[in-house]
């Protein structure tokens, strides 16, 4: 039920008899309530409040909550922002009275307890605020708002002066823990409506579900949506989010991502696959599953490809099932764990490549054919950091005669060496030494082959270099 | 007389003939010498007939499992290597290079778990072709390369144990042989060293072929001036121990980067590394004081 300002005047209020009303005004204007409706229009509303914040919820019946933390000085300070909301809410045809407070609670009465349209409550002042008002504007339970009446506890500030632990007794914890919120003595949690994604599908199932199965049906389904949502806008998502809302109250969130701009709704239910795998063996569902949503994030400009022809159609074909491939260790693994080398400009081992994932599109791995001609015999495993080897070799610079590498003695029939690999003074970050490096490729009896390195010269940089096993080859 | 310089005649011809199998290309018509892709499309695997004979078409077959097993812990780089070598045999038979998938399985190993880029390329790789995953347990890497193999995406895997091995079984080889033959795709699997040798359940599998890979002494080559001879292209003492639809077989392979193929190092070359005196410092002065004392004995002697 709801009066507007103009029958306000003639004095019609709420919980009035309606042959009252019609007496008091008789061109009143009566429509039956639709609460439904009412809830949609403010939800509506509240995907429009988020032009002033990410962080909106719709405060049922009749109100919508914005975390504005961080928010106001972009529409130049709070009271501005207020001023700003309201005219334009005003310009909607709509009355609005705004609170503005420290904590929700304190926020929510602000706006239907505070003396104007505007309320703005100072940092700090939440205690002084409230304590005159009615205990009504704690938004409690109405019997507990009643039995306080009736031990005559009208006034917050009566109740704020009260200690804490008869009230607990009497009434649950529910009344002084919502008090200590509205003061902003306990924590207070908002959970956003939505996050900010224009394209999302959910679906409410009339009975909860508890299997893996049921999910997938209902993902499907949304996928659905989500492939009609997107294909009419000539769009693609590179990432998707799964909500499942368990009947007690918790949400379980699945995320999958895809490398590639993705509307189709097949596709969409086999990035989630490993998840629901997943979902299936670690997650408890507990009593069910009765809401479901599925929404879309990355959201870009689909560019509209033609299908390649002849030997294209091959290539084309195999690069979309690459990218099903990686997506879906990706989805599992995550996808930096798939990785490609590029090489880098470097004579060091250790730097002349690196490892990149594949998602991060270089271009950079046809700079290998360059390299042709520069490579010299590299060894096939190569160890990051080198591992310390105890050498005999002859001094100052002859091939190593025998060398000891994790506790096993080799000794050297073939060498070949020494290949001299100057320290790359301008790099100032040394995580390797910044010496010369005398490497030798060698084989030993069982035909065993390694590439070893003296680190520093004799005599020159250093009394006594150390040795170092830098790779295996085949 | 005349019977015992035929006899050596003979055995002469014999050694050119096993030599012959030394060049880059093997004997063939020479028609086809005009046409490298038809050669690599008619000869077998290897190019070398004694060695093809033994497989199945002579070929490395498309969509199957092959095994490749190191002969013991040390010997993990050389199987490496040359299954390496296959897959670049493997990749050249068709026109464009395709990706070629690679991961690992590391827990406990003692090998680094990527491969060295620059490496591949001295072996005849591309290594814009290969793509590496990472994976943290051994059910991830067999998850890995059953998805693989079953995706038309990759034609070519390549997994490697470089850790333990635990649940790699007759069903789970099954299960990656099956995947492979729908798709066509190939699997070359490098084993734990200590696979095979152990109980039954792990050395019974539904490979299609299996090696068993050790090093093998490189061809040492002489510069004047050093004291050691210098390492010759890799070489390898394979043993095909298991083959269906193939016979098994014991052979010394060595690899030619130049030509992307393998020889057969014939048992005249496949001698024992030669020991001639070494140069070094110590052992020259040891040859010198040896026949020192010889003269000087004999001076005695003659004296």
């Amino acid at each position: 039920m709801a009066t507007n300002l103009l029958a306000e005047k003639e004095g019609v209020f709420i919980g009035q008899a309606l042959a009252d009303a019609r007496a008091l005004c008789p061109t009143l204007e009566t429509a039956k309530a639709t609460p439904e409706l009412d809830h949609i229009s403010l939800e509506r509303l509240a995907f429009w409040c988020m032009r002033y914040s990410p962080l909106v919820r719709v405060q049922a019946p009749d109100g919508i909550a914005l975390d504005i933390t961080g928010c106001a000085h972009l529409f130049g300070g709070e009271p501005d922002m207020m001023q700003e909301l309201s005219s334009r809410l005003n310009r909607f045809g709509l009355t609005v009275r705004i609170g503005l407070a420290d904590t929700i609670g304190g926020a929510w009465a602000a706006a239907r307890f505070g003396e104007d349209q505007l309320n703005r409550v100072r940092p700090g002042e939440m205690g002084d605020f409230l304590a005159p008002l009615t205990i009504a504007a704690l938004d409690l339970p109405a019997n507990i708002q009643e039995q306080l009446e009736q031990l005559g506890l009208h006034r917050i500030g009566q109740l704020i002066e009260t200690p804490s632990a008869p009230l607990m007794a009497r009434f649950g914890c529910s009344l002084p823990e919502r008090l200590d919120r509205a003061l902003g003595r306990a924590a207070d949690v908002f959970e956003p409506l939505v996050l900010p994604t224009e394209y999302h599908a959910e679906c409410s199932l009339m009975e909860p579900v508890t299997y893996v199965e049921g999910v997938q049906t209902c993902l499907q389904k949304l996928g659905g949506h989500l492939q009609h949502l997107l294909k009419s806008e000539y769009k693609g998502a590179r990432a998707f989010e799964l909500r499942l809302f368990r009947v007690d109250g918790h949400v379980q969130r699945l995320a999958a991502a895809s490398r590639t701009l993705c509307d189709d709704a097949e596709y969409i239910q086999l990035l989630f696959k490993e998840a629901l795998v997943r979902l299936q063996t670690d997650v408890d569902l507990g009593y069910g599953i009765d809401f479901i949503s599925l929404s879309a994030f990355f959201v870009e400009e689909r560019a509209s490809e033609q299908r390649g022809w002849g030997d294209e159609t091959h290539a084309k074909d195999q690069t979309v099932a690459i990218n099903r491939l990686l997506d879906r260790f990706g989805n599992r693994l995550g996808f930096e764990q798939i990785t490609r080398s590029i090489p880098e400009d470097s004579h060091i081992p250790e730097r002349s490549h690196r490892e990149v994932p594949v998602h991060i599109d270089t271009g950079k791995t046809s700079f290998w054919m360059g390299k042709k001609s520069i490579s010299q015999e590299r060894p096939l495993l190569l160890f990051r950091p080198p591992e310390p080897v105890s050498v005999l070799a002859e001094v100052p610079d002859g091939p190593p005669v025998r060398f000891e590498w994790r506790r096993r003695l080799h000794h050297i029939t073939r060498a070949e060496g020494p290949e001299r690999i100057a320290p790359e003074w301008w790099r100032l970050e040394g995580r390797t030494s910044q010496q010369t490096r005398d490497y030798y490729r060698v084989e030993d009896r069982r035909g065993h082959r390694f590439w070893l390195y003296r680190d520093g010269l004799y005599e020159r940089e250093n009394d006594k270099p150390c040795w170092f096993v830098q790779g295996v080859f085949s | 007389m005349s019977g015992t310089k035929e006899q050596v005649l003979a055995r002469l011809k014999q050694q050119i003939h096993d030599l012959g199998h030394h060049v880059a290309l093997p004997e063939g018509d020479t028609s086809d010498w005009q046409r490298p892709n038809s050669l690599t499309l008619r000869q077998g695997f290897f190019g070398i007939p004694q060695m093809d004979k033994c497989l199945p078409d002579g070929q490395l077959t498309d969509g199957a499992v092959h095994e490749f097993v190191p002969a013991s812990h040390s010997d993990f780089p050389a199987a490496l290597g040359y299954a390496l070598c296959c897959l670049q045999r493997l990749q050249r038979r068709n026109v464009k290079e395709r990706p070629v998938l690679w991961c690992s399985s590391t827990h406990r190993g003692d090998y680094p778990g990527n491969l060295h880029p620059h490496g591949l390329m001295c072996l005849g790789l591309n290594p814009a072709n290969f793509l590496h995953i990472r994976v943290s347990s051994e059910k991830e890497f067999l998850w890995v390369l059953e998805e693989s193999l079953a995706s038309e995406a990759c034609p070519l895997v390549i997994g490697a144990y470089i850790g333990a091995e635990k649940n790699y079984d007759f069903t789970v080889s099954r299960r990656l042989a099956l995947r492979a033959s729908r798709v066509g795709s190939t699997l070359l699997i490098i084993r734990n060293y200590r696979a095979v040798e152990g109980e039954e359940r792990s050395s019974v599998t539904a490979a299609l072929t299996r090696w068993s890979v050790q090093g093998a002494p490189s061809a040492p080559e002489f510069f004047k001036n050093a004291h050691i001879p210098a390492m010759g292209k890799p070489r390898w003492q394979v043993k095909l121990t298991r083959c269906r639809g193939g016979r098994t077989g014991q052979w010394q392979l060595e690899w030619q980067h130049e030509t992307h193929s393998f020889n057969l190092v014939s048992s005249l070359v496949n001698r024992a590394a030669v020991h001639k005196p070494t140069r070094s410092p110590f052992a020259a002065t040891a040859n010198v004081t040896i026949r020192d004392q010889a003269g000087a004995s004999r001076k005695i002697r003659r004296g």
